[in-house]
């Protein structure tokens, strides 16, 4: 999966959580009109990299590293020829006979555990937004003072509405400096 | 000519081909058909009068008078998703397409499931209750395909290849069924299975996941 397209704070893992959090959604079906329709799909991502999108509240997503510590590729091969060897032979239905009988101790519906490797993923999450302001800024050590036009591109790049850009810049470290009149017009400047 | 239908032939030709095909919709006076049984749609009488003929009819203008006067139920529009139940549901007096479909694989639960168990404890860890989650949670859904989906999601995630997890997607949308899991590997891919799956044909929609049981991204 692209997984650059799902960073923190994009319409697609927007939609993804709006998606994962609720049962329904309002869409136009075709040649209808709008109206509410189920969504009882459940995601699993399976990626090779850690996710980038987390946000610190966030207790939708179970994660979670997937490794195999058998090493070397030969090993490998054995071991998944021998594992497909049994799902083929009666694993599968074997499976599915451990879930239709299995006794379900977690709650389903309460929140994800933690894992390490989700508090991780949060630490680490970048908005796109606040990262390009970041660059933006490294790129022009010597200025100073900036306004919200400074970072046109950036707004423009990645369709940032207007009423979340000054939260982006602050996350992004800059400061709240006052106002102040540049040429005819008004501007706040950080 | 008469609008009497022919008598019946021994097997009922009349009536099998009303229980396999039904009518999805008019153009001018052609109607074209459904078939229950391939799942192929826009099939016109033609085809239908083979299938009569395959059936016994000698006769080729009996065979379309048989799909003349033969009374077919109509098949409404919406495509819905409801497990466990008929190839067609009937709700609010609407007789419609149903997506889902059971799985091929059926239940053994006295054999023996611990191998699974085994690789993913190999792959996850075998020491914090990693396996266990995700056991119950797929059980839960596998045991209560119609309750709410629990607000959960998983990220799976192995900077090595080769450790097993399209194996495991593949696992998975085979003891669920292949129309209960849908995978995809792309953002477009998201967007259209939501647009697809939801509970009929979408001309567009805003992105979003699946409508099944179970979706996954790889």
């Amino acid at each position: 999966m692209e997984e650059a397209s799902l960073a923190k704070g994009t319409a697609l893992y927007d939609e993804i959580k709006s998606y994962t959090g609720s049962d329904y959604t309002h869409t136009d079906r075709k040649y209808a009109a709008v109206g509410m329709h189920h969504t009882p799909a459940q995601l699993f991502m399976l990626s090779n990299r850690p996710p980038m999108f987390l946000e610190p509240e966030d207790r939708r997503f179970f994660v979670a590293r997937w490794q195999l510590g058998v090493v070397g590729a030969e090993e490998r091969a054995a071991y998944f020829a021998e594992y497909r060897q049994w799902l083929d032979s009666g694993g599968l239905e074997a499976i599915a006979g451990l879930f239709s009988t299995r006794e379900i101790v977690a709650d389903p519906y309460k929140n994800a555990p933690e894992t390490t490797e989700q508090i991780t993923a949060i630490e680490s999450a970048i908005d796109p937004t606040v990262a390009a302001i970041r660059d933006w800024l490294e790129e022009h050590e010597s200025v100073r003072l900036v306004t919200m036009k400074n970072f046109d591109d950036v707004w423009r790049e990645h369709g940032t509405k207007s009423n979340t850009r000054k939260h982006k810049m602050a996350e992004a470290g800059l400061q709240f400096y006052g106002r102040t009149k540049l040429g005819d017009k008004q501007y706040s400047v950080y | 000519m008469t609008n009497e239908m022919p008598e019946n032939h021994p097997n009922n030709v009349g009536n099998l081909l009303a229980a396999r095909f039904m009518v999805e919709k008019y153009s001018g006076s052609q109607r074209s058909f459904y078939d229950r049984e391939t799942g192929q749609q826009g099939l016109l009488p033609m085809h239908l009068i083979g299938v009569a003929i395959a059936l016994g009819v000698e006769d080729l203008e009996e065979a379309k008078k048989i799909i003349r006067l033969q009374y077919f139920l109509p098949l409404s529009p919406a495509i819905v998703y409801r497990p466990n139940k008929p190839d067609i549901v009937h709700e609010k007096g609407l007789n419609s397409m149903n997506l889902w479909r059971p799985s091929e694989v059926v239940p053994e639960p006295t054999k023996s499931a611990q191998r699974f168990i085994d690789h993913l404890q190999d792959v996850l860890g075998a020491d914090d209750g990693r396996v266990d989650y995700l056991l119950d949670m797929l059980s839960y859904r596998y045991q209560n395909q119609t309750a709410p989906k629990p607000h959960i999601a998983f990220y799976f995630f192995g900077e090595q290849g080769g450790a097993g997890k399209s194996t495991f997607a593949e696992t998975l949308t085979k003891v669920f069924g292949s129309t209960a899991v849908r995978t995809t590997n792309t953002v477009a891919g998201i967007k259209k299975r939501v647009c697809r799956f939801m509970e009929s044909n979408f001309s567009r929609c805003g992105g979003g996941i699946f409508s099944e049981g179970n979706g996954i991204v790889r």
